[in-house]
């Protein structure tokens, strides 16, 4: 036996018996409120080799590179032609990411803590400890642009504004998903679809469009990232594997995967679509190509191509998460802009060569949004011809703010403002609104398992009846100055709107689910 | 195009004056540490989050007897975050690997005598099962901590103790590579089935089993650990070693003893928090008071039972259980738990 041999045995063993020591409490039986409906089998293939001896010196060398490589790139900033647009975007997406990693940790516990089986156990612990690596990763990169970028102070308070503002609701659910669901069903939505569709999609595709735009640090982070989301994606393929294995789980989860693929799309592609679309300068791909790259080729097609010999369907809303895919970042983007003063990031609308673009990308895109951007245009400026929130209202035509979903908090403008499938209805004396069938569908179901379940209260809900002003500095959107506000309508450093400069265009937030009952129950009371 | 060169960190370029750093952040020291900003509040206060009020919250507040204005308050004193700790969890393995091979190279496990090999075999492989226990009760405790900062210190003593547990496993590799009588199986039939452990298996098991984060991390840091864990594997594996020719064993016995000693050490600081808030402090002191007086006696019973293992370790268990229990008193006078002069001879 050569010395490489005995390695590899002594290993091997080790990594056999570590698995051997989980065993069925029967002195204490521990109760978890996180229990599976599906049925595991008790053991499974390894989703990977996890042994500490091996794991922390290669996790050691990666962490060294990657903070090593960030000093490195902090001597090259002078001669990189870092656009502005591009880092402005990621004020509002390293919160979000934040708290993805967050919660992508809290299912991983779950998972380690409630999965009867020591394989996908141990590989959820290593995943426990990954995520706080991420998060750690994701704060890092916010310090390091609070303390290098020409504009700090929403860098240095994103973590603190994220939930203020208006465009981070549907991420929000990120961290609630691991309150909902059953742990395999979590495993579902959060690595199989989360982490292998949609890993790809922000950490290695976003990483080319960075370098696009002159930023070197962020591709520096993320790959890191993504380096540890391959024994995730395992873990997900090893629970599905598992599940599967056992026929009569195949209905339940079928439900599960096709929820999935819709549920991760109404939190993530509004967002995605956003960063890819409108936030680069120097353009690679679309965010339509990017996703049919990665989710509906790789993890749509080939991912659930394996799947299928073991009764395992495509998701049957592939098709509707491909069509959201292609349009959410436009209602986002418009979305977003239109209320501005509500967000911390310096925005730069699509200029007329950015339209032209868009337009080759996803055609018919001029005839739905061309008017809103080419009106806005002359909205930048403060004290000028009024604000951009008026346009959008204008251009929504009834005068009225979007309805906010009660389920996943998108804009129910979507897939466009003017196809909006947006539905209002009265649910247990409740009036809500959701974006889609789906986030009805979706919201019925939960109130079905947990009655006492209470709706989100979305944005407009929580300010009904306040100016734009007043939600500003109730939230906390101004600056350390006290009078500028912490998102702009433009990339200039001069010009910048103040509180006073919103006040002369103010305007107030008027709940429009609030408007339609009331508009409702008016009806019902004329004879 | 409204696009400019950046002017990032360009002496003379502009820019929108502004915090450069987390202000968010009260530090506990006169600047942020890096522990405290790349960890503080990532952890969402859900009162914030404007997603539906799901079936239950996910961190809600009273999965725990105790209360605290402030978790946030808490700080790692060790500051340990992934890199630093993952840092340190790769020299220790390191270090462990290097070790084992200078002893076979030495053949340092050839002086052990049977006797000694035999008893590791029968004892502390099994405990590597009671090691294991407490990284899986640890794990629950960790994801459901009000707060970040804890979370992260409970989630990195689970891998601690997860990776206590896989030393032993190549401990015992070496040693049955080198021929010694250490028993060929993992032991799981000893820690499920043999009268010697089973009162240490229900104690884990009743850890495992408890439904309070906070209890989980009171009881494995302030009794169990202190008790329980350093008599078996400091006054009894780690002493008696040394008499026995072993000098295998201790190196992994001390990297554990290190992390024990880190982890006591915010399990202090933590019940310093909890005992000094201005609100909750008194019924605080009182939960905690509970505890201890609920757990002691479960722990002084597998202490017990541990007794013929200290016989044939040639250990002195009623030296090795008051060693044990000055220590877990200095400890808890530290903690403000209990007061200096309860702890008189
Ligand atoms: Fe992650
Ligand atoms: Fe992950
Ligand atoms: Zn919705």
């Amino acid at each position: 036996m050569t010395a490489q041999q005995a390695t590899a045995d002594r290993i091997n063993e080790v990594h056999e018996r570590s698995k051997d020591l989980y065993w069925d409490p029967s002195y204490h039986v521990p109760q978890r409120d996180t229990a599976t409906m599906f049925k595991l089998p008790k053991r499974t293939k390894d989703p990977f080799r996890h042994l500490l001896r091996l794991y922390a010196p290669s996790q050691q060398e990666k962490d060294e590179r990657m903070y090593g490589s960030v000093t490195d790139a902090l001597s090259r900033v002078g001669n990189r032609d870092l656009q502005p647009r591009w880092v402005e975007s990621l004020k509002v997406s390293l919160p979000i990411l934040t708290l993805l990693e967050i919660g992508a940790g809290r299912m991983a516990a779950i998972l380690a803590d409630s999965l009867d089986n020591p394989e996908l156990r141990a590989g959820n612990m290593a995943q426990v400890v990954d995520e706080i690596r991420h998060y750690n990763m994701q704060m890092y990169l916010q310090r390091y642009w609070a303390k290098h970028w020409i504009d700090p102070e929403p860098f240095a308070r994103g973590l603190q504004l994220k939930d203020k503002t208006i465009g981070f609701g549907p991420a929000s659910g990120l961290t609630q998903l691991s309150a909902v669901a059953d742990p395999i069903a979590m495993s579902i939505n959060g690595q199989a679809v989360a982490e292998t569709a949609y890993t790809n999609v922000i950490f290695t595709a976003v990483t080319e469009i960075a370098a696009a735009n002159g930023d070197d640090v962020t591709p520096t982070v993320f790959l890191s990232i993504q380096s540890d989301e391959a024994r995730h994606m395992s873990n997900g393929y090893a629970t599905l594997a598992a599940v599967l294995s056992e026929p009569e789980n195949l209905p339940m989860l079928q439900i599960q995967v096709d929820a999935g693929l819709r549920r991760l799309g109404l939190m993530l592609d509004g967002w995605f679509g956003t960063l890819y679309d409108y936030s680069a300068t120097h353009r690679t791909k679309s965010y339509g190509e990017i996703w049919d790259e990665w989710v509906w080729e790789d993890f749509i097609g080939t991912y659930f191509g394996r799947l299928e010999p073991f009764g395992l369907q495509m998701p049957s809303t592939a098709e509707a998460a491909r069509h959201h895919a292609h349009t959410a970042g436009h209602a986002n983007a418009l979305f977003n802009y239109g209320l501005w003063p509500l967000g911390i990031q310096r925005l730069d609308p699509p200029t007329a060569a950015d339209c032209d673009w868009l337009e080759s990308k996803y055609p018919g895109w001029y005839a739905t949004y061309g008017a809103f951007w080419e009106t806005i245009r002359d909205l930048t400026r403060p004290g000028n011809s009024g604000l951009a929130t008026h346009a959008l209202l204008d251009f929504l035509g009834d005068g009225q703010l979007p309805a906010l979903c009660n389920t996943c908090s998108n804009a129910c403008i979507l897939p466009t403002p003017k196809e909006s499938t947006v539905r209002i209805k009265q649910i247990d004396g409740v009036w809500l609104a959701f974006c889609t069938d789906f986030c009805e569908f979706s919201y019925v179901m939960m109130k079905q398992m947990a009655p006492g379940m209470l709706p989100a209260q979305t944005f407009f809900q929580r300010w009904d009846g306040h100016s734009l002003s007043e939600v500003v500095q109730a939230a906390g959107l101004l600056r350390a100055d006290g009078k500028t506000l912490m998102g702009q309508p433009h990339l200039d450093l001069d010009h910048l709107w103040t509180l006073d400069d919103l006040r002369t265009a103010d305007m107030e937030i008027r709940d429009p689910v609030r408007l339609y009952a009331e508009r409702h129950a008016s009806a019902t009371v004329v004879p | 195009m409204t696009t400019r060169r950046a002017a990032i960190q360009q002496r003379g370029g502009e820019s929108i004056p502004g915090p450069r750093d987390f202000v968010y952040i009260t530090p506990r020291g006169r600047r942020i540490s890096e522990y405290e900003a790349l960890t503080l509040y990532v952890q969402p206060l859900e009162a914030d989050s404007p997603t539906p009020r799901a079936m239950r919250s996910t961190w809600p507040e009273d999965n725990t007897l105790l209360r605290c204005g402030d978790w946030f308050n808490f700080r790692d004193p060790a500051q340990m975050w992934s890199r630093s700790y993952v840092a340190r969890q790769a020299e220790q393995e390191r270090s462990l690997e290097r070790a084992s091979e200078t002893a076979r190279a030495a053949g340092f496990y050839a002086r052990i005598d049977d006797d000694w090999a035999a008893l590791l075999g029968d004892v502390y492989v099994t405990a590597g099962y009671f090691e294991k226990g407490l990284s899986w009760a640890l794990d629950y405790a960790q994801m459901n901590a009000p707060a970040d900062v804890i979370g992260v210190a409970g989630a990195f003593q689970s891998i601690d103790k997860q990776r206590h547990a896989e030393d032993i496993l190549f401990h015992h590799y070496d040693l049955r590579a080198a021929g010694l009588p250490v028993g060929d199986d993992g032991r799981r039939s000893a820690w499920l089935e043999d009268s010697q452990f089973q009162p240490m298996r229900e104690l884990v098991e009743r850890i495992i089993a408890t439904r309070d984060w906070a209890e989980i991390i009171i009881t494995v840091n302030l009794v169990v650990e202190p008790l329980l864990g350093r008599y078996l594997f400091n006054e009894v594996l780690l002493r008696q070693g040394a008499v026995h020719g072993d000098m295998t064993t201790g190196p992994i016995l001390l990297e554990a003893e290190s992390d024990r000693e880190r982890n006591l050490d915010w399990t202090v600081d933590l019940v310093e928090l909890l005992l000094t808030d201005e609100v909750h402090g008194g019924d605080n002191r009182g939960v905690l008071s509970t505890w201890l007086e609920q757990w002691t006696p479960r722990v002084d019973v597998v202490l017990e039972s541990l007794r013929p293992v200290a016989l044939r370790a040639g250990a002195d268990h009623d030296a090795a259980v008051a060693a044990v229990r000055d220590g877990q008193a200095t400890l808890l006078e530290r903690s403000g738990l209990i007061a200096s002069a309860e702890v008189a001879p």
